[in-house]
């Protein structure tokens, strides 16, 4: 019987303990502008108790958690950088109550909530580039597996980045779809196999290819030397060769 | 038990034949589909080329502005449907660049004069001369394009089978159609070689110039690979160097490594000078152990050793386990935002695991930065009225002629959304306006 009891008694001290911890829960990092996760959800959570944050919690520091949190350090006599460090962490747990597993469950839920100053949390959002939707990516993802599955990863950013200068040049359609879908570009999307479904690895070469990456040298087209059936292909200026195909103007 | 297998036989012969010809049937009603959306995309085009012909006609004879904006605007409109017209025919096997150059081209010419108040700049006697010059060339394109339209209609060409033929490698039984492409892409070529649209021909994003310009002593495939090795930062084993060909904008090496744990990386080092232009690693990154704003520490010290000197970050975003940063040039309080690099960071061991530099050297420049004529609060009356300005600075920006100015760069809001707004400094004018991204809910 006293056994039972000092087993229960443990147990209670540590959900204690465990609450107790998570009431100033934020991790060591300073957070900073473009950061997402379980830090981020307790800033926007706490800066919408304060008031200072009307938006959705969404767990990415985006440019109105930013402002929100530049306010409130404005008005809390801290320094306004936008960066949440530990001075400012501490008056935001000072100024705030933040119940972390109510808040996450409403946002694993994707339901509005109306406990913190009436905004709502939305399903956890996802950085994107600007200028193209999370379903953009995965429609190029489609391409760029579909088209070199096989090649180096290098190869792989190269498509993307392809796709991305034709959609930026004036003899090409204007949009990934219209670029993808151009009858007769791409082989993947006249076979069929751009509908295979697409690994990390093609996802992550489209994103590399949107943030900037092109190691192509803007190229245009590209052929495989060894399967190419137009000859006009081979009149165009080649500026580089990776895997195994080769990439030009 | 014969006549039980031949009956057999018979009902499953039956069923073949059955399935074969509905199979046929869904096998034409596809064919049909296909070939219809080929034909509407191509009649389309014919069409708008006539009208875009007319409207030019039209708006020649026009003294006054009132109509010629409209016209203009119209011909701006179907240049645009015209260009999503030939994007959707079945021309991949054959270059059609050129007459879509053409059409953005006219595109963008139109588009400039239709927005311009014609009231207070009216159309100037060059580009009269080159509403003229799209006034003939549309006839041209015109003809050429009746002329293949008459044929297919003729002959009932389809489309599909052209594209099949020629898919394959093989001549196609008629020719009317490709020659006819052919002939207009030659003229087209013609267009764009006599330059017509000069003044409104938009330019590769950034010249190759400067690259052309980097100064420094050639380098050995052997020094090629040091840096890529240096980059990579612990000791890989060299797989493959590769020298660029003859249409690269400058002469690289292309150097592939391969570290202990599988990592592949590779990375373009200009042959001149050794100047880094682009640098991916690709492995698996564990869990997150490092904060954005770490990582971010860690890229400018990386930047610094490599010898990019007086950078500041200007973005900083996570995607998963990645950090990603752009730094740009800060001279004196004025950012240079052409002058950007884009460099990634895995936030499991804080290690660099990509740099894009290629815009960097092509806009790196010493530059004369002049005083500014405004003041920040005379730039600032140049905003909408609804806006919170939060934070401002001088800033050098790519216009959309392409030439830099220089700019008060304002951060503002209106309470549901956030922009980035340029004002030049010298005249007030607002040289670019973005709406900043935010994060995209997740489904």
């Amino acid at each position: 019987m006293r056994k039972w009891k000092q087993a229960a008694f443990v147990c209670i001290v540590s959900i204690l303990l465990f609450t107790a911890h998570h009431a100033g829960a934020f991790s060591n990092q300073v957070i900073q502008r473009g950061a997402e996760g379980d830090d981020v959800i307790e800033l926007q959570a706490r800066l919408q108790y304060t008031g200072y944050y009307r938006d959705q919690i969404d767990g990415v520091f985006g440019w109105s958690t930013y402002w929100a949190l530049r306010n409130f350090q404005e008005s809390f006599g801290l320094p306004v950088d936008g960066l949440a460090g530990t001075a400012t962490k501490r008056k935001l747990e000072q100024a705030s109550k933040y119940d972390e597993s109510y808040v996450k469950s409403q946002i694993r839920k994707g339901r509005s909530f109306t406990y913190y100053g009436g905004a709502d949390t939305t399903a956890q959002s996802v950085n994107s580039p600007a200028g193209f939707s999370q379903n953009d990516i995965q429609l190029m993802a489609n391409a760029v597996y579909g088209e070199a599955r096989g090649e180096p990863y290098e190869g792989q950013v190269a498509v993307a980045a392809v796709i991305l200068n034709r959609i930026s040049s004036e003899s090409f359609p204007n949009t990934a779809a219209g670029v993808i879908f151009e009858p007769g570009a791409f082989t993947a999307v006249a076979d069929g196999q751009i509908w295979l479904t697409p690994n990390e690895t093609a996802k992550q070469a489209v994103l590399d290819a949107i943030n900037g990456w092109d190691p192509t040298g803007e190229a245009l087209y590209y052929f495989n030397p060894d399967t190419a059936t137009s000859e006009w292909i081979w009149s165009r200026p080649q500026i580089k060769k990776i895997g195994q195909h080769i990439f030009c103007e | 038990m014969r006549s039980f297998i031949i009956a057999a036989l018979s009902i499953l012969l039956v069923v073949t034949a059955i399935w074969g010809f509905s199979q046929y049937r869904q096998k034409q009603e596809l064919f049909i589909e296909a070939e219809n959306g080929y034909q509407q995309a191509f009649h389309e085009l014919v069409y708008q080329v006539d009208v875009i012909h007319d409207r030019t006609g039209e708006a020649l004879a026009m003294n006054s502005k009132e109509n010629l904006t409209p016209a203009l605007t119209d011909v701006w409109r179907l240049t645009s449907e015209a260009h999503n017209a030939i994007s959707r025919l079945p021309l991949g096997f054959m270059p059609f660049s050129k007459t879509e150059e053409f059409l953005g081209s006219s595109g963008d010419f139109t588009y400039k004069t239709a927005v311009r108040d014609l009231d207070n700049e009216p159309l100037s006697d060059k580009e009269y001369e080159q509403l003229k010059t799209l006034y003939s060339q549309a006839a041209d394109i015109q003809k050429e394009l009746r002329t293949v339209q008459m044929s297919v209609l003729d002959k009932n060409l389809r489309w599909t089978d052209i594209a099949h033929a020629t898919a394959d490698g093989d001549e196609p039984t008629d020719n009317t159609v490709i020659d006819g492409f052919n002939t207009l892409e030659n003229k087209a070529t013609e267009f764009s070689e006599a330059n017509v649209f000069e003044a409104g021909q938009t330019q590769k994003t950034v010249s190759d110039d400067a690259l052309k310009r980097l100064t420094g002593e050639k380098i050995t495939k052997k020094e090629a690979e040091l840096i890529a090795k240096e980059y990579f930062g612990v000791d890989p084993e060299v797989t493959t160097v590769e020298k660029s060909l003859k249409g690269a904008a400058i002469p690289f090496y292309n150097v592939s490594v391969i570290g202990r744990k599988g990592e592949e990386a590779s990375m373009d080092v200009t042959e001149k000078g050794g100047y880094p232009l682009t640098f991916t690693v690709n492995r698996t990154i564990e869990k997150k152990k490092i904060s954005l704003h770490d990582a971010s520490q860690k890229a400018a010290a990386f930047l610094k050793k490599q010898g990019f000197d007086n950078m500041v970050m200007t973005n900083s975003t996570q995607y998963d386990h990645t950090g990603v940063f752009t730094f740009t040039t800060k001279q004196g309080d004025t950012i240079v935002y052409p002058e950007s690099v884009t460099i990634k960071t895995a936030l499991d061991n804080g290690g660099i695991t990509g740099l894009e530099a290629q815009n960097y050297w092509k806009n790196k420049q010493t530059r004369q930065i002049e005083k500014p004529a405004l003041t920040p609060d005379e730039a600032k009356k140049k905003l909408h009225p609804k806006l919170t300005v939060m934070e401002e600075q001088l800033a050098v920006v790519t216009n959309e002629m392409g030439d830099d100015v220089l700019c008060y760069e304002f951060l503002a809001e209106n309470g549901t959304a956030s922009y980035r707004i340029f004002i030049n400094a010298k005249d007030g004018k607002e040289e670019r306006i973005e709406k900043l991204a935010e994060a995209e809910a997740g489904y």
